[in-house]
Order: C-alpha cells, then structure tokens, then sequence
C-alpha cells in the first residue's frame, strides 16, 4: 500500500467525523457534508503534493471542503429542495433545551448566503481571525467583515442577541477592533 | 434568550459524530483511493502532453539560435491550432497513458458522453474543468472543443463544440458544461450506425505560464436503432406537439392581440419556470426561446433558430426567468399543407416559445435529486396568433 493510501485511511480514522462536523456547519447536511468531506479528500490526495502526515494534510482537507462548499451551488441547490424536511435527527435525549437551541442555530445558518455562511464558521467555530478568513476565502478584509456583519445580524434576527466569547471579544479588540459583528450588546459602530 | 454562538456551533458540529458516520466514512475509503489514482492518471495525461510541446519549443528555439529568425517566435498554443496532434478519421484512438502515482498537481477534465442516443440524433457530452493546481485557471472560449468518436480502436466520426463561457477557476474550483454534438460518420454524410462508441475531447486551458491542452476520455455511448416511425423531434417542421408529458420546465408566452403578416418578425419576452415544485440545473440558448406555429398540432412555420452560446439556467421552485422569444413568421416546407408558395396562409395558428435546454440536474419538490443529460425542448402554452388583413 503506497503511503499516501496509508495516509488517508489514517485521516478518516482519526479525524474522519470530525471534518464532516466541519462540513456540516457549512453545509447543513450530514450526507452532504460526508460528500464534500470525501470529495475534499479526494481532491486533496490526488494532488500529491501535501505529504502525507496526518496532521499536516487536514489543513489541506479543511480548505479544500470550504472551496467546494462556496463552488457547489449544485449541492447547494439540492439541499435548499429538502432542508425544509429535516426535522429533528439530531437530537438526543434528555437535553431538551440544548437540542432547540442547536435547531435554532442551524435554521438561522441556513439563514446565510454561503459566503456568510463560511465567514461565521470560521470566525466562531474555526477561530480564525478576519486576516485569515480573507485569505482562506481570497476575499478583501473589508468584504469579510460586512459578510461577518451581515450574516451575524441575520442570525440576531432569527435567534435574539448572540453573544461570543470573553476571550473572543478580547481577540476582536486586540486584532479587529472595526468589527461590527459580535454582539447587540455593546456593539461597536462601524 | 442569548445565544452563545461559539459553543451552540461546535455543539452542532458534534452532533453529527457518532459510530455510522465513522463507518460510512471509513467504507468509502476503497472509492477515494480509486478516484485520486483516476485524478493523477488524468494528470500525467496532461503533463505528457506539456512534454511533447515542450519539445516543440525546443525544436523552434534551436532553429532560432541557428540565425535562421533572430526574431523570437511564439511557443504558445495558437488558439486555432492546438499543440495535440488530435486525430482524424481512421487514426488510432488518442492514447491515455497509465497511472502513475507521482503526477504534479494540475488541472484535468473529466467528461461524459450519451449514454444512448437514436441514430442521427445528438450526442449529449458533459465536460467538467476541474482546477486542482495552485494557480488560477481559465477556459478559453475561442477555441472549439474537438471531439472524436471511436469504434475498435480507430477514429470513426470527429466533431467539434463550441458555446463554453470564459471564466476563471480557482484552485480547488471546478466548472461544468454541457452541449450535444451532432455526428457524421468519417468518409460521408450519414450518421453513425448503431452500436458502442468511444468519446474523446481536446481541451485547452489557459494557465498562468500558457495555454495547456488536455486528452480527455475515452467516454463510451451507445447509438441505438431509430424507430422506422421516427420523424424529427419537436419544433421540427411536421413535428407534433408532445402531450402526456410532464415537462420540468414550462414558458410562459403571452402576444398582444394583433394581426401578423407572412413574413413578419415576432419579438418579445417569455417568462421561464419550473414545474410541480422542482428545481433544475442546465445550459439554455443565450438567445432565448424560438416562436414557431402550428396547426392540427403540428409545426408548420417557424425560423432559423441559429446557434449560439448557451449559459447556465438554475431556477429553483419559486423563481423565474425573462428570456427572449423570437419567431420569423415564415412557411415550413410541408408538401401537406395548402399553402400560398411565399408565406403562411392567413388564418388563425397556435403559437409556441420553444426553448432547447440541456438538462444537468432535476431536483423533484420531495427533495429527490436526479442528474440527468438530456436535450430537452421546453415550451410555453399555446397563444392564438392571426396571420392575414384584419
């Protein structure tokens, strides 16, 4: 078995639900985001070119899912027809509460444009800074702080006031002190 | 209520792990691995092929150090003469070199053709650029895309497509188009005779450093036996209005009440949609949709719809598309009809908006997505039109 097939299976082993978990924030569709997790890993082994540790290649793997989300208005187009009949196949027992609240989240994600959409998640689940998410997205800094903007809004809109972390808004003072993203409470202007 | 956005998506994000998924991943393991020795296949294709015009290049260079021509000339693909020798009628088939595993990152093409197609009708092709380089590349609109047809080895019918919109795909970024090529067999001017075929493409991407061509293929179709009752598919002069059918795309036409005379050109805008709740994905004539005529059912005027490009048509349930709908009131050349030699007898007609889309992918309102490759004529309701002195 050549090293890089040793290599994938590794990576599926290890961090195979991990990835599709990232995929499914962008995504919204566990089947769907088990086909762009393969498709990202296709397109990522068959470039030979990333190595073949583990560890090094998700990153790889990770880019590669995000610019087939944003390329795939196909799949995109094919889970706008059934997301309105998802209802609860997440959920598990005994924590009510949680479970509506995630529903919650998820519906005002689906709320996004994709671009939106990707800037949300790497911000508050990747923890990417703006600088970053530009250049993972080949978008200007400006352009991703009104999509993080935008989309945060929209979410507010559908959820009530968001909030983020301590250490996140400290990171937004420190790094991108012009965001007018994070909160309703003690938004800054733009 | 606040929402901690941070915890809720990495809480949502864990709510897809658990056991099947881990199983359904690691079962697709063997499919990757086939696929990304498939990919880098396709890529040393391409990279035998930049060897073959690096020598080329070679070539000229020396003739040029040989004060032959002090003036340095182009090594770069012509757009109108691509660097692959693409085989012609009775040639081997274009040869696709056997995998290996070290093949340099790169963009490729991956394709399909038919799969069945009748006898003398179109051959249904679907190519997608697919960019797994580091640098951006382009599709280059001027060239027509060659395609050839073999059977047992050998070229037995070559065609060419063109309509491909320019555009830029970034690395990890893909596109897709589609279209259907019309094929005559090599040596005269009949179609292809039933049987299995192989489908081959030529493609030329414009990369950063020039322009690369690429061999595509081999696709395998199958043309099967026209039906002896067979005529010549909706508008087709003489050809019937379909019924019964349930049509995934629907025009809207409507014609201001007026009198036309034989002859006249027909403008205005019809408006496209989906039906019973579906969404598709295709490629539609820029140029819109053609307005032919019938009567009894049957065509019997209509003009030149041409050719040109086509663009994507992606309409979802509850959106709508303007196009064009043009007509040319003129006779069909129908020994049937009772026609005045010049032009369509006055009377009453009904008149259709006929679009050609070549179907990609057809989503029912249930959620059940289907990719398909069809040739498709949409049409619109029938309108009354009066051809004649009010």
């Amino acid at each position: 078995m050549a090293a890089w097939e040793q290599s994938l299976q590794e990576l599926v082993r290890t961090r195979g639900t991990a990835l599709v978990g990232y995929a499914y924030l962008l995504c919204g569709d566990r089947r769907e985001a088990e086909d762009l997790v393969q498709d990202a890993l296709v397109k990522t082994y068959a470039r030979g070119r990333v190595g073949t540790h583990p560890d090094n290649v998700e990153g790889y793997v990770r880019r590669a899912i995000l610019s087939t989300f944003l390329d795939g208005f196909r799949r995109r187009k094919r889970w706008a027809a059934v997301r309105h009949l998802v209802t609860t196949d997440d959920a598990a027992p005994g924590h009510e509460a949680a479970v509506e609240a995630r529903m919650d989240v998820r519906a005002a994600l689906d709320a996004l444009s994709p671009r939106e959409r990707a800037c949300v998640v790497l911000r508050f689940y990747d923890d990417l800074t703006v600088a970053r998410i530009a250049d993972q997205l080949s978008l200007s800094e400006g352009a991703v702080k009104r999509y993080l903007s935008d989309g945060v809004h929209r979410m507010e809109a559908l959820l009530g006031p968001v909030v983020a972390s301590r250490a996140r808004r400290d990171a937004d003072d420190d790094a991108d002190g012009d965001i007018d993203v994070l909160m309703t409470t003690g938004r800054k202007s733009r | 209520m606040n929402i901690d956005l941070e915890t809720s998506l990495d809480q949502l994000a864990r709510s897809v792990h658990d056991d099947a998924v881990a199983e359904r991943m690691t079962g697709q393991v063997h499919q990757m691995v086939a696929q990304i020795r498939r990919r880098r296949a396709a890529r040393y294709t391409a990279t035998g092929l930049v060897s073959m015009g690096t020598v080329a290049a070679v070539a000229v260079a020396g003739v040029q150090l040989a004060g032959r021509d002090a003036t340095p000339g182009p090594v770069a693909t012509q757009p109108d003469a691509p660097a692959v020798a693409w085989p012609q009628c009775g040639d081997a088939a274009p040869e696709v070199p056997a995998v290996t595993a070290d093949t340099p990152a790169g963009p490729y093409v991956e394709g399909s053709a038919g799969p069945e197609v009748v006898a003398g009708g179109p051959v249904p092709v679907t190519l997608r650029f697919v960019n797994d380089g580091a640098g951006a590349v382009s599709l280059d609109a001027a060239t027509r895309t060659p395609f050839a047809v073999v059977a047992d080895g050998l070229v037995v019918a070559t065609a060419g497509l063109s309509g491909y919109y320019t555009d830029v795909i970034e690395p990890g970024g893909n596109r897709e188009t589609s279209g259907a090529i019309d094929l005559v067999a090599c040596g005269g001017d009949t179609p292809l005779d039933p049987g299995d075929y192989q489908m081959f493409a030529a493609v030329t991407l414009m990369l950063a450093d020039g322009p690369r061509d690429l061999v595509a293929g081999p696709w395998p179709f199958t043309i099967t036996e026209a039906p002896a009752s067979a005529t010549d598919p909706f508008p087709a002069c003489g050809s019937a209005v379909p019924s019964g059918d349930d049509p995934v795309l629907a025009i809207d036409l409507a014609l201001g009440e007026r009198f036309y005379a034989s002859g006249d050109l027909v403008e205005t805008v019809a408006t496209v949609r989906t039906t019973n709740g579906r969404t598709v994905i295709g490629n539609a004539p820029i140029a819109g949709a053609l307005i032919v005529l019938t009567r009894g059912g049957v065509v019997v005027g209509r003009g030149d719809p041409g050719t040109g490009d086509v663009d994507i048509l992606d309409l979802a349930a509850d959106q709508t598309v303007e196009v064009a709908a043009t007509g040319l009131l003129s006779l069909c050349g129908i020994p049937q009809t009772d026609a005045a030699q010049d032009g369509l007898p006055a009377g009453t007609y009904q008149a259709y908006a006929v679009m050609q889309v070549m179907l990609q992918e057809v989503t029912e309102a249930r959620g059940e997505a289907t990719s398909v490759t069809e040739l498709v004529a949409v049409r619109s309701n029938p309108v009354d039109i009066t051809i004649g002195v009010p």
